[in-house]
């Protein structure tokens, strides 16, 4: 990273190959260098656009404040200038290629980057349109590999709808070709004119119909939707100066009566739910789930499309969620995780979700993405000793909560409203219903291809981890978990920022399964094809341990 | 290892201590005497732990290089076990600081595609660590897994 910037120095064409270390037995390999003969593409010029408002945000209101105080208004075309010449020389030095095996990518102007993506390296290429993209029809493309947790590997903002399409059947079409494993050490990949990539059909595996959308929306996060414009509104308010702001005193409330106070209710309600179900219908348009070739692909979003492709032998995870709502219309989310997405599967921005799925259905789609998970695992409740760990936690935790809170009022000399011991049985009572709920959440099959998992007091989920995507395999037991017997395991997949936790779970049976998942055949498996029918009694390669 | 350790209880309960003992120093009255007993309370705990901790550690701690799996065990408090089957292994670094560097010990560190692994090996000796990490670059070598 010491390295000066040197803007003069022509550009290499030759990528820099690190020098070759003998480090240890097997000898280095160096990857055949990938044809820079090829033409440097670039993305649309439109993009200079993009980047200067995507610059701009931040610079402009200083750059406002600058013109506002020196009242130099001649500045302000000046400026312009110059955020486009900056974005556009930014433009003009981002360039890229595809010659069938390795993307290579090269950016900056005085910090220059040169990247290469081997093709089968490829977890994942996304589609996104955003409204503004829509209007000039433009599409921004995200190629995301293994390991790069923060962010996409290669971006291509932005580039015309036909171009992005191509581009993402070209790589797709390509990684196929590769079978998703590396090409022969020392072989040079041959460089199949992209033009040939054929690919194959698209068979149509789920659509939702729009009541679903409507349920989707009401179920959802979009709930949340009102709830935070409100909110936002209401920081508005509150920076209006007082003059325009309505003077609301007590007694008009009063005046108001409560039928009027109801009716204002209902009608908020009323917006709350319509609010929801356009923002489900906005945010799921189009829902569509496809199967290309080995690829499945999760189309949705009216204003802002989104297009994920996942290689089906990429699948790290497939997650199931369902809250309250969901379990009593026997609805779940699925989610479906590649290694190559950003960010904590709880965050979900990046992952492939597709809301609320009836039984058959997810079944059906389980039997495409995840095919040793069907039928899904049955689950073996977590040890009834187990339950009063899963009690005891929140127990603990409320009573030192009610107690800091109660004793920091006394000091304050507030009186609690109400007798401060109805106060914590209260909350008492409801941590326990949380205990009691969060070890009826707890679920584990056992051992077999696709291992699951379940927790959560309110919002189950349910985690299908298959073996042959397993890293490595952890075990702990705090002292309390060892007084009875219990520990947790840990299944490390790759990308994730979370392991999948079978909590209190026997210890003799955690012990056993810790020592046979990582090692057997069917994490050996790699590839999809071998993956189904493997027979769980036949996968036996028990390590035995050489101190 | 158990002197590494011990070092680092030493420093971290001093470091916490060294701002509680500035404030005792520049205040005055009741405030002194609190900051000087907090920071007397943590320099003592610092060295309690530094005298136990170590060695309750260091006997909680083994591993295994297994045919198949690198398997650890430790934990005083959470006894934590941990298998890494060597065809899922990135890469291994190597690191030491200054004390181990002292010591003569390096710590070990696997690395697999997930970032939530826990394959850290302590206080190797630096020729056996060496050693080590051949072993399991050539098992990790035997198969090609993402």
């Amino acid at each position: 990273m010491s390295a000066p910037t040197e803007p003069d120095l022509p550009v290499s064409d030759e990528p820099r190959t690190p020098e070759p270390r003998r480090v240890g037995p097997p000898a280095p390999v160096i990857l055949p260098v990938a044809d820079t003969a090829l033409p440097r593409r670039r993305t649309h010029p439109v993009s200079i656009v993009f980047e200067a408002l995507g610059l701009g945000v931040r610079d402009a209101v200083l750059f406002a404040l600058l013109v506002i105080s020196t009242g130099g208004w001649w500045l302000l075309p000046v400026g312009l200038v110059v955020l486009l010449v900056i974005s556009g020389v930014r433009w003009y030095r981002a360039t890229w290629s595809f010659d069938g095996s390795t993307v290579v990518a090269d950016r900056g102007v005085f910090q220059r980057s040169h990247r290469e993506i081997p093709v089968h390296r490829i977890q994942q290429v996304d589609l996104v349109r955003r409204v503004r993209h829509q209007l000039l029809g433009m599409t921004t493309v995200r190629i995301e590999t293994s390991g790069g947790p923060t962010s996409s590997e290669l971006e291509l903002a932005v580039v015309p709808a036909r171009e992005a399409e191509e581009i993402r059947a070209q790589l797709l079409a390509a990684r196929d070709r590769t079978g998703g494993s590396p090409p022969a050490l020392g072989a040079r990949a041959v460089p199949d004119p992209p033009e040939v990539a054929s690919r194959p059909d698209e068979e149509v595996l789920l659509t939702l119909p729009a009541r679903r959308l409507v349920v989707a929306g009401l179920t959802g996060p979009q709930l949340l939707a009102l709830p935070l414009a409100l909110a936002w509104l209401v920081n508005l308010a509150d920076d209006l100066p007082a003059s325009v702001t309505p003077d609301l005193e007590a007694n008009d409330v009063e005046a108001l009566g409560l039928f009027s106070l109801g009716l204002v209710a209902v009608g908020i309600l009323l917006a709350w739910i319509l609010v929801a179900v356009v923002a489900g219908m906005v945010t799921y348009h189009g829902l569509a789930v496809t199967r290309v070739g080995n690829d499945l692909r999760i189309r949705r979003g009216l204003f802002d499309r989104r297009d994920t492709s996942i290689p089906l032998a990429r699948v790290q995870l497939v997650q199931l969620t369902a809250h309250p709502v969901h379990r009593l219309l026997g609805l779940v989310d699925l989610r479906v995780a590649s290694a190559g997405q950003a960010g904590p599967v709880a965050a979900g921005a990046n992952h492939a979700v597709v809301p609320v799925l009836t039984r058959p259905e997810v079944e059906r789609l389980l039997s495409i993405i995840l095919p040793p998970a069907v039928p899904v695992p049955e689950l073996v409740a977590a040890p009834a000793r187990a339950r009063r760990r899963q009690l005891v936690g929140p127990l603990v935790k409320t009573a030192v909560l009610v107690t800091t809170a109660l004793l920091i009022l006394e000091w304050w000399g507030v009186r609690a409203p109400t007798p401060e011991l109805a106060v914590a049985a209260v909350t008492l009572a409801g941590a326990a219903a949380y205990g009691v709920a969060a070890y009826r959440g707890l679920g584990a099959s056992g051992f077999g291809p696709v291992v699951a998992s379940r927790r959560g007091a309110i919002v189950r989920r349910t985690d299908l981890v298959p073996l042959a995507r397993l890293q490595s395999t952890r075990r702990t037991a705090s002292v309390f978990q060892r007084r009875r017997h219990l520990a947790t395991l840990w299944l490390d997949i790759s990308g994730m920022h979370q392991a999948v936790a079978l909590v209190d779970r026997d210890a003799d049976e955690a012990e056993l399964l810790l020592e046979r998942l990582a090692t057997t055949d069917a994490a050996r498996a790699d590839d999809a094809d071998q993956r189904p029918g493997i027979d769980p009694n036949e996968v036996g390669t028990v390590s035995g341990t050489v101190a | 290892m158990r002197t590494v350790w011990r070092a680092h209880w030493i420093v971290t309960s001093a470091l916490l201590a060294l701002p509680l003992a500035l404030l005792a120093a520049l205040s005055s009255g009741t405030d002194r005497a609190v900051f000087a007993a907090v920071a007397a309370a943590l320099v003592s705990g610092g060295l309690l732990g530094a005298a136990l901790a170590p060695g309750k550690a260091w006997s909680r701690w083994s591993y295994g290089v297994g045919p198949e799996v690198l398997d650890l065990e430790h934990g005083v408090l959470t006894h934590r076990r941990s298998s890494v089957p060597y065809f899922r292994v990135q890469h291994i670094d190597l690191r030491s600081g200054p004390i181990e560097r002292a010591l003569g010990v390096t710590r070990l560190v696997v690395r697999t595609a997930s970032a939530t692994s826990d394959a850290e090996l302590p206080g190797i000796p630096t020729d056996e660590a060496d050693r080590l990490r051949c072993l399991i670059l050539e098992r990790a070598g035997r198969d090609d897994a993402v």
